[in-house]
């Protein structure tokens, strides 16, 4: 018994020594680029020095006991009979409660009133819209609206006030370790600041990523994040709101072609459209899906529209039932690529121009 | 012209129906009553046939299709005089559904065994020999075989699902499926999953053995356990069925308003869903009168042994909570058939609603797992380890604590879906305390292991798995409880890991566990040694080989339930794929040893174990009214090294009296 004793005391002291030792040396979480992903760091690193010693009291045990008192043959001799009365049972309850406690007092209750309960003023409010598979961004200050592509100032007090149209999706960025649900009739809202300057190309957590099953492409539903000084974040601002915003509908000349293409369940009609060349073209574009927001815009091809260039022609982004008139002058002889800039993976097709 | 045949068929199928069913109702009872007079103990004289094994799944089948078509054929005619046209796939499917039920349980047994009682008739006698596995029969033990069985095998099927995902999720974009297949199988996974650890120990081990351990002869309502059974082989069938449909792609979750939009598979499945519940409530039930009523003499609440304890406290939290799962369900079921709008926003509806009525059950439902899983775990700790059970009363205080307390947690599951952020707090806290309880219980199991005299035979290694890895199921999960951590670990793969540590670890482990050790009692004959440790060690091998580097996937931003990922994520995901084959490849060895036992397994003693539970007091395998007479109990069932301590139970042999023998 006593040897028992000396040898689970020593094993335990030494596993928690190596265990406390890697807890703080080994960074389990990537560095948070946010505030209150600060805290939340803090948070787990506290859990895990907690939880060390008791992982490693449950091991020490086994491997003692194992090691001690195990046999493969049936052992002849029963063991002590030990009930387990008396103090044993009541100090163990008054240990585990007490731990208990302390963890929900810090990191748990202190942390929910440092991250939910400590609103500073927000010096930037950004609207955040889920739609299936698809991000869409509104800086209501600025009157910017963007799709996939979020771009933050640095340490500055930024509201996300977040809701859906369609599913339940949820709106995480995980460089800042936050999220929230994003839910059809609610406006959920997060604040938090910034305090590193990244982006996704430097690392892939920055980004915003759907956190909740929402059907076929939810894996896929993600947007770029950007962090970027003040003075960027105001060009970047600028320049989007220098953007020509797509051409009122032009009434078609006498003479223009036709042509009709529907989207409905995230999904054009017609995966290819041929109009003549050097007439007028009118595209009647039918947008079928009840709150789900779509446009129909042309591009020379799919590296033009990947990279950011400016459309042929495009309709403005506009939740259905709705149906929008296109009028342009049919480019060149070639084929062009049309999509729905909110859909630009799952709406798709070709124009040939003969 | 269409709805004149439709209600020509009903007619038709009515018909046929009630008069074959008379009829067969009639003829059986006469002739089994006949039979049963002049040849009562020699079923060899029949031919067993493979007609007559099959003959009551036929009938059932038979009755399933009148009642389908009885079914879609009052709707149809009813929507054709409300002028919607005829057919409307899911409310049609429904209801015949619906009918298709009640009509296969009437044909698998209900109308020979049980309804003719409701008329003054005499109810058919049952079917003996191995044909009874196969029918509707009110003998516990089949009914625990039929389910081990069916969970068995439902358990490998959705294991090689998971295959089928760790193969994909070798790349980032996908190695073999497309983003709606991944979607679908990974909720089938799911659900299958849910229900094998709902009811694989609870419905198998808890019915062919907490009768035995309380020493009685049977469940409190045989009739209904037998039901609760025959419930079950239509949700497997639902669920398959489903695919045919488009399946379902909301995982086993199946959140609104997502679950409202997609794919006719969903109504499979919230059908599927409300059966299955039905079979959970009244097993439960089943099992608390049985322990309430029917304990043999002698047997008082501090002397029945734990794994009772445990499926007493599961079975408390399934009967309660079970019928909100189906509450849900039923609301999802409305807004697609009959558009009720509980969760459509446009008309008023609340998706939320349907997350606290969900977790409200779902939550607890991890307790009917894992409860039954720690309740087996002590009891083989306790055998193996030749002592006394550590604090028996404190560990019996810890289930029903944990049953007292899981109602009040499930907003835990909803720390980031925009709940009012002022119940943040007093769920981190009731969640909290949860890990006190359930610190009870691991005391009791450190404390019987504590200067034991350990027998590790491959039961017991299951056990000492079980303590490993559901530590780590707890230990991560206060990362979950605690709502800064959660905000970001929410619905990543830290909570795979944390769900996978918890189910498979804490009751996967536990159940193959039983399996090593009651099989013996159940067939008959000893398993393989060698092939049992070499099944424990691939399993504990790769099972914490592909579910430790979940943490750190989760850690490092892959969200779950996702057919891609970002492709710095590869190699670890990988790594985590062949543990994974590993993992699945440890059950050839199970499946192997089986087939080891059942054809070259020696003779297994009354008592391979030296256990003193009653159990291993009669004969292996137990004859069918359990102990040749009642026993009575005068001690408590984990004495082990007690001085003059008394024996748990005994019953005398056939024939003479159970006192004289004590």
């Amino acid at each position: 018994m006593k040897r028992d004793i000396v040898a689970l005391v020593i094993l335990w002291a030494v596993l928690t020594a190596a265990g406390e030792f890697l807890a703080a040396s080994v960074r389990l979480y990537p560095a948070p680029a946010a505030d209150k992903g600060d805290d939340i760091d803090h948070a787990f690193r506290a859990l895990i020095y907690m939880a060390v010693p008791v992982f490693t009291f449950v091991i020490a045990t086994l491997i003692v006991v194992i090691t001690r008192r195990g046999t493969f043959k049936f052992p002849e001799e029963d063991g002590p009979p030990i009930r387990g009365r008396g103090m044993a049972p009541v100090s163990w309850l008054a240990v585990t409660s007490g731990l208990t406690l302390v963890l929900m007092i810090y990191p748990g209750l202190i942390g929910v009133n440092q991250i939910f309960f400590q609103d500073k003023p927000a010096d930037l409010v950004v609207n955040v819209q889920g739609v299936q598979w698809a991000w869409l961004f509104n800086y209501p200050q600025q009157n910017v609206d963007t799709v996939g592509e979020l771009v933050l100032p640095v340490d500055r007090n930024i509201k996300f006030e977040v809701t859906s149209s369609d599913v339940i999706h949820s709106f995480w960025i995980p460089a800042f370790l936050m999220k929230i649900d994003a839910v059809p009739g609610r406006t959920t809202h997060f604040e938090l600041k910034p305090t590193r300057i990244t982006s996704y190309k430097d690392d892939e957590l920055t980004r915003v990523q759907c956190a909740e099953l929402c059907g076929l492409d939810h894996s896929r539903m993600t947007a770029s994040l950007t962090v970027v000084s003040q003075d960027e974040f105001d060009a970047w601002i600028k320049e989007q709101q220098s953007k020509p915003t797509p051409a009122p509908t032009a009434t078609p000349g006498a003479g223009a072609q036709e042509v009709t293409i529907v989207g409905k369940n995230i999904k054009f009609d017609l995966d290819q459209l041929t109009v003549e060349s050097g007439r007028q073209v009118d595209v009647t574009f039918d947008n079928q899906d009840a709150g789900t927001p779509h446009n129909w815009a042309l591009y020379t091809d799919r590296a033009a529209a990947t990279s950011g260039e400016a459309p042929i022609a495009a309709s403005e982004i506009a939740s259905g039932p709705v149906v929008q008139h296109i009028v342009f002058d049919a480019p060149a002889p070639g084929t062009y690529f049309y999509r729905c800039d909110v859909h630009p993976t799952q709406m798709t097709g070709e124009l040939v121009v003969q | 012209m269409i709805i004149g045949v439709v209600i020509a068929a009903v007619l038709v199928a009515v018909f046929i129906g009630l008069g074959y069913f008379a009829y067969t109702a009639f003829r059986e009872t006469e002739y089994v009553a006949q039979y049963r007079r002049f040849a009562p103990q020699a079923p060899g004289v029949r031919v067993e046939s493979p007609w007559t094994a099959a003959r009551p799944v036929l009938l059932g089948l038979e009755g399933a299709a009148v009642g389908f078509i009885l079914g879609i054929g009052i709707v149809a005619i009813g929507r054709h005089i409300a002028g919607d046209g005829a057919w409307s796939l899911e409310m049609n499917f429904t209801v015949g559904y619906v009918f298709a039920l009640v009509g296969w349980l009437f044909g698998i047994g209900v109308l020979e065994r049980w309804s003719p009682e409701w008329v003054g008739m005499k109810p058919g006698g049952g079917v003996h020999g191995w044909r009874r596995y196969f029918a509707f029969t009110t003998d516990h033990k089949v009914i625990g075989i039929q389910y081990l069985a069916t969970f068995i095998f439902l358990f490998l099927f959705s294991g090689l699902l998971a295959m089928v995902m760790r193969l994909h999720l070798t790349s980032a974009d996908g190695a073999v499926l497309n983003n709606d297949q991944y979607n679908r199988v990974m909720s089938m996974h799911g659900i299958i999953m849910i229900a094998v650890a709902v009811a694989s120990i609870m419905g198998g081990f808890g019915n062919y053995f907490l009768p035995i351990m309380i020493g009685t002869d049977d469940m409190a309502f045989p009739r209904v356990n037998a039901l609760s059974y025959w419930l079950v082989p239509p949700v497997a069938v639902l669920l398959l069925a489903s695919q045919a449909f488009g399946g379902w792609d909301s995982g086993w979750t199946t959140y609104p308003p997502l679950s409202v939009t997609n794919a006719h598979g969903q109504v499979f499945f919230c059908l599927a869903i409300i059966t299955f519940g039905l079979s959970s409530i009244l097993g439960a039930l089943n099992f608390l009168v049985t322990v309430v009523h029917m304990r043999a003499p002698g047997m008082t609440w501090s002397r029945i042994p734990v794994f009772v304890w445990s499926v007493v406290a599961a079975a408390m939290i399934a009967l309660t909570f079970t019928q909100l799962f189906a509450v849900a369900m039923l609301m999802i079921l409305l807004d697609r058939i009959a558009n009720t709008s509980f969760f459509n926003t446009a008309d008023g509806g609340a998706p939320l609603l349907y997350q606290h009525v969900f977790w409200f059950y779902s939550h607890p439902a991890v307790y009917i797992f894992v409860l039954p899983g720690m309740g087996l775990t002590l009891e083989i700790i306790a055998h193996f380890s030749r002592k006394p059970l550590f604090a028996y009363r404190w560990a019996v205080t810890g289930f029903l604590g944990i049953v007292a307390i899981s109602g009040f947690v499930w907003v835990h599951h909803m720390f980031v879906a925009g709940v009012n952020k002022n119940l943040l707090g007093p769920f981190l806290v009731s969640t909290e305390i949860i890990s006190v309880p359930t610190g009870l219980v691991f005391l009791s199991a450190l404390g019987t292991l504590w200067m034991a005299r350990l027998w590790l035979r491959v039961p017991m290694l299951f056990a000492l798995g079980v303590v490993f890895n559901f530590m780590i199921g707890g230990i991560t999960g206060i990362f979950l409880a605690d709502v800064p951590t959660d905000i970001d670990l929410s619905d990543t793969y830290f909570v795979v890991a944390h769900f996978h540590y918890t189910i498979i670890g804490g009751e996967i482990f536990a159940l193959f566990a039983a399996i090593y050790y009651w099989l013996p009692k159940m067939t008959g004959r000893m398993y393989n040694e060698t092939l049992g440790r070499l099944h424990f060690a691939f399993m504990f091998i790769g099972f914490n080989a592909t579910f430790l580097p979940m943490f750190w996937l989760g850690l490092h931003g892959m969200n779950r339930r996702i057919a891609t990922y970002t492709p710095n994520l590869e190699t670890v995901n990988q790594v985590t794929s062949v543990a994974g084959f590993v993992l699945g490849a440890s059950f050839l060895f199970f499946l192997g040893n089986m087939v080891w036992m059942l054809i070259r397994g020696p003779v297994a003693e009354t008592d391979p174990w030296r256990a003193r539970t009653l159990e291993w007091q009669t004969s292996s395998p137990p004859p069918e009214e359990n102990f040749p007479t009642p026993p009575i109990v005068t001690g408590n069932p984990y004495d082990y090294g007690v001085p003059n301590a008394p024996r748990h139970g005994a019953f005398a042999p056939a024939g003479a009296s159970a006192e004289e023998s004590i």
